[in-house]
This record gives structure tokens, C-alpha cells and sequence, in this order.
């Protein structure tokens, strides 16, 4: 029987962020991520091959939009237009699916088989109550603020 | 050397290009495709010397790509690019025929070390 989900250490996932993103990524741990029902948030779900959910990264609005600009080198004021108006730009938004991607290899060992990212949520976007609970119910995860130098910090979470 | 690269994010696309140019590799010519469909679709004009591939992609896999490659013997030199990099996928990867499996995040020194010897031998 596979493991189950091993809560990464910050510094293996502050090493991975910088080589995907290219700049220097400073990863502590931080406080809870707010994902309530006035919370400005994005989530990617990890997916096994019979398509239950076995993780999920959650990010919130800054660290969705600098994930997304610093992974195309966009400029840093293409991420602060998405802060300002409120809204994740397509562009930025494809980049951050591709983080949530790359982000999957936190769950490979703990499942048999292929782990990938399956669905995904933009703010605003309703959370099915499954994915809610998955979330409360979760206590193998870690919580973190990331610090994209030259961008910008958020919070985002591995949940498992 | 010629290559066809296939992955459904265009900006990781660009990256591969990018990484590739670091890695100080020497690339003639370089044709992009967004997922396994769209890459036959391209092989039929484009005869690349190393297909590197994304293994997760809408419409047609890389898996089921270079089976499908491998099925009508058209051995191009093929890698995986991939956030999938467990080594359970690893040997699928090698029983289906993939020279290599390159794990996302990449760098400039793996691009290297592992497409060097090819690209040098193309």
C-alpha cells in the first residue's frame, strides 16, 4: 500500500518554485489560507486514475497572479493589473494551471499509478461541497507564504 | 538538429526553447505542437530528429503519441518533458519506447547532460 500524502518540507518546495520560476522563491511557513465564502482564492485538484481527488494546492488572488506572470516573465505590473482589477487575466491564469501542474509531483509517491492535475477553480468559481470538505478535513497539509522576488508574496497551501 | 515540441501550456512551450538555447544546444530548427493529435498532424511535413513531449495533453497523450509513433515504426528519438516523473511512469515511459524522461522543473544543466550526447550524435 502506497504511503499516504507526506507534507513536502518548505525548502524542497521553495527549491522547486525557484527552478520552475527561474528567480529566487522564498517559502515559509504561514498562517491558514482564508478560503471562505468571501475569500478571493484559486484552487487546482490533484487527481488519481480513478479521478478521486488526492490533493489540492490552493492559492490566493497575489500568489495566483504572480505565479502566473513570473512563469511567462511577464512584468511584475502585469500581475499588479490583475490585483488592481480584480480579476485574473487569461494569460496569467494558464501560466498558474501550469504551476498547479508542475506543483503535482508533491503526490506522486503517496498513489499508485499517474497523479495529475484535474479540475481547477478561479475566484469566484464555486467550490463543490466535496472539495470543501476535502479542504476542512485535510490535517496533512502546510500552509505557506512565498515570496516571488521581484513580484510579490501570497499564500498557498498543499493540501493532502 | 530539428525538434518538435508538444505541450498544451504554450508558455512551458517557450520554455523548452528557452531552456534549450541555455543549455547552449544547437537547434536548427524547432516546430511546436499543443497536444499528441496536433503533433501527427505536424509530423506530416515536419521530420524532426527528437520529439520532446509532455505526457498529460487534451485530445491525444504523449503516451498514447509515441505508441502510436512506435505501433506504425517511426522511431524518432523521443523524451518525455513532464511533471510526471515517479518511477513507476518512468518505466512506463521506457516500455513504451522513450529514450528519456525529463522531469518539470527543468534546467539548462539537465537539458544538457541528457540531450548533449543526442544532439551531438544527430
Amino acid at each position: 500500500m502506497p504511503p499516504s500524502f507526506i507534507v513536502p518540507d518548505v525548502k524542497e518546495i521553495s527549491r522547486m518554485l525557484t527552478t520552475l520560476l527561474g528567480r529566487e522563491v522564498r517559502v515559509a511557513k504561514g498562517s491558514r489560507i482564508r478560503t471562505g465564502a468571501r475569500d478571493k482564492y484559486t484552487l487546482g485538484a490533484f487527481v488519481a486514475e480513478n479521478n478521486d481527488v488526492v490533493g489540492i494546492c490552493a492559492t490566493d488572488f497575489p500568489m495566483a497572479s504572480y505565479f502566473g506572470a513570473a512563469l511567462s516573465l511577464f512584468p511584475p505590473q502585469k500581475a499588479k493589473k490583475c490585483l488592481d482589477e480584480n480579476e485574473i487575466e487569461f494569460s496569467i491564469w494558464e501560466n498558474t494551471l501550469e504551476v498547479y501542474n508542475v506543483v503535482s509531483r508533491f503526490f506522486h509517491d503517496a498513489h499508485e499509478g499517474m497523479v495529475q492535475l484535474g479540475p481547477t477553480w478561479r475566484d469566484g468559481d464555486e467550490v463543490p461541497a466535496d472539495i470543501r470538505k476535502f479542504m476542512r478535513a485535510s490535517t496533512q497539509r502546510v500552509d505557506m507564504t512565498v515570496n516571488i522576488v521581484g513580484y510579490g508574496s501570497g499564500s498557498m497551501a498543499l493540501i493532502g | 538538429m530539428n525538434i518538435l515540441i508538444v505541450d498544451d501550456s504554450r508558455t512551458m512551450r517557450m520554455m523548452v526553447r528557452r531552456t534549450l538555447r541555455q543549455a547552449g544546444l544547437n537547434v536548427d530548427n524547432a516546430v511546436e505542437a499543443e497536444n499528441g493529435k496536433d503533433a501527427l498532424d505536424k509530423l506530416r511535413d515536419f521530420k524532426p530528429d527528437l520529439i520532446l513531449s509532455d505526457w498529460n495533453m487534451p485530445e491525444l497523450d504523449g503516451l498514447a503519441l509515441l505508441r502510436t509513433l512506435r505501433t506504425h515504426r517511426i522511431m524518432i528519438p523521443f523524451g518525455f518533458v513532464t511533471a510526471q516523473g515517479s518511477p513507476e511512469m518512468r518505466e512506463k515511459a521506457r516500455l513504451a519506447g522513450a529514450n528519456f524522461l525529463i522531469s518539470k522543473p527543468f534546467t539548462a544543466e539537465t537539458f544538457a547532460e541528457v540531450l548533449g550526447p543526442m544532439i551531438k550524435a544527430a
